[in-house]
């Protein structure tokens, strides 16, 4: 499914170069923070159900530099470019309707993965597991453990003993387990290129 | 807002349950603020454990079939949590079961893992594959890298929900008779659950059976209600009530048997209480 393109305007660097000096006067942070909007566009647009959300992003990202041109004030680059995402994505909605297109229900899909894949991807996660530190691996375990009763006491137990708060309990253990699928992530793709060289 | 009534919301959001205005509101708010990304990411990530571990009810495992199947990025989450958990099941050594793994430390936390999750790969050995099987039952070389290149197919047998849990063994279901609570007489109802347990069983022998139909309250310790089940029937001076074990955590629990008369009014009869404990793995 592709983008629904405005016209046949692209991103331009000048265009481009705008959005990152809106988003930073600091280039790297820019830079930063451009991945970071773009992430959460593409989230924006896997929650809402759409296919190729990359794509999607880019758009949306593209509109947003296309406003800037145009000298549209932009108080909150991040809070504007979701009110630019839901109205794209309420466009796709009704081309979805005029073409029976774009947004898929997952309930009529079987979605098969190859065997090589899984295989390769249960390597990746043992490896990758033993390469997270003693107390990461601790924190996912003490907070994965049990049935869901134990898990409730558990999680309460540990909010208590490191003196947060539930949520941000559950966000630690997040970016433990975010940099253990970001190298799972990694690893798989290593093996992949490796076999696809026939080493 | 509490930290569950949020991540309720956020649960809402990835089903796509929550209404229109709502949504709106938290991706607003995850947009600009980078901690409520990261909640909203977090809970999602314990949204795919309830779904590989087969706790997800029947509707909200179809919803979130039909909301994170067809994502690439979503699949491959779904598969790293089925391996995490699978990681597990292999099997550790006793020693690590008791902590006394001392080479490897880290099989220890594998072990925790291992005994709470066993209800869930009891599922996975059985029925996980349907990710890594086509409907016909054989192994496809269909890639998942890209959404694109997904070869989407009617499916004409969709699994069925695994909810509730199947009854695998005698302790699958626990049961408890409750009776009513006599003045000055020490009550002892405990009921001791398993990690299998999937249902609870409760007799509720009443003194007053004015009506033929009851309701049985649950309330916790703090007195707040945490289930109530309606219209139960009298049968043989008692009402049978059947629910899933995950529904009460351990604590002290009362059940207060209530009925409506003809007018709507609602009296309360009996009292009775129970204690659950969770058997130590």
């Amino acid at each position: 499914m592709n983008a629904i393109r405005k016209g046949n305007w692209d991103l331009t660097q000048p265009a481009f170069e705008r959005l990152l000096l809106k988003l930073d006067s600091d280039r790297r942070r820019a830079g930063q923070k451009y991945e970071s909007l773009r992430n959460k566009l593409t989230y924006f647009f896997t929650c809402r159900g759409v296919l190729a959300p990359e794509d999607h992003a880019d758009e949306v990202l593209d509109r947003l530099g296309r406003k800037l041109e145009e000298g549209v004030e932009v108080e909150n680059v991040a809070a504007y470019s979701a009110s630019i995402a839901r109205r794209y994505w309420k466009e796709l909605l009704r081309k979805q309707a005029r073409e029976k297109s774009c947004l898929v229900d997952g309930a009529l899909l079987l979605v098969a993965e190859s065997r090589d894949l899984v295989e390769r991807r249960a390597g990746c996660v043992e490896g990758c597991w033993e390469k997270l530190s003693d107390h990461s691996r601790r924190m996912m375990s003490r907070y994965c453990a049990g049935d869901w009763w134990a898990r409730v006491a558990s999680r309460r137990e540990m909010s208590k003993a490191l003196g947060v708060s539930p949520t941000a309990l559950r966000i630690r253990v997040h970016r433990i387990r975010t940099s253990l699928e970001k190298c799972v992530l990694k690893c798989v793709d290593t093996k992949q290129s490796k076999k696809g060289s026939g080493q | 807002m509490t930290p569950d009534e949020s991540a309720q919301q956020l649960t809402a959001y990835l089903l796509g349950r929550l209404a229109e205005d709502e949504a709106e509101l938290l991706e607003d708010r995850y947009f600009v603020d980078p901690a409520a990304y990261a909640e909203l990411q977090a809970v999602e990530d314990e949204l795919i454990d309830a779904y590989v571990r087969g706790e997800l009810p029947g509707a909200e495992r179809a919803q979130f079939e039909r909301l994170f199947l067809p994502s690439a990025a979503r699949r491959n989450r779904i598969g790293m949590a089925r391996h995490l958990n699978r990681l597990v099941q292999r099997g550790l050594p006793r020693s690590a079961l008791t902590g006394h793994a001392r080479q490897r430390p880290w099989r220890q936390g594998l072990a925790l893992i291992a005994a709470g999750c066993a209800l869930g790969i009891l599922y996975w050995a059985t029925g996980s594959s349907e990710v890594a099987r086509d409907s016909r039952g054989s192994p496809t070389t269909s890639a998942a890298a890209s959404d694109q290149r997904l070869a989407p197919q009617v499916s004409p047998n969709l699994e069925p929900s695994r909810w509730p849990p199947p009854l695998t063994g005698p302790e699958s279901v626990a049961g408890l008779t409750l009776r009513p609570l006599l003045r000055g007489v020490a009550q002892s109802n405990r009921l001791v659950v398993y990690p299998s347990t999937a249902r609870i069983h409760l007799e509720i022998e009443l003194e007053i059976k004015k009506y033929k139909k009851y309701d049985a309250v649950f309330r916790n310790a703090d007195d707040q209600v945490v289930w109530r089940a309606r219209d139960l029937q009298v049968v043989n001076d008692a009402l049978a009530c059947d629910l899933e074990a995950q529904r009460l955590p351990p604590g002290a629990y009362t059940v207060t048997t209530v009925a409506r008369d003809a007018a709507g009014a609602e009296h309360s009869e009996g009292e009775f209480s129970f204690e659950l404990r969770r058997a130590e793995p």
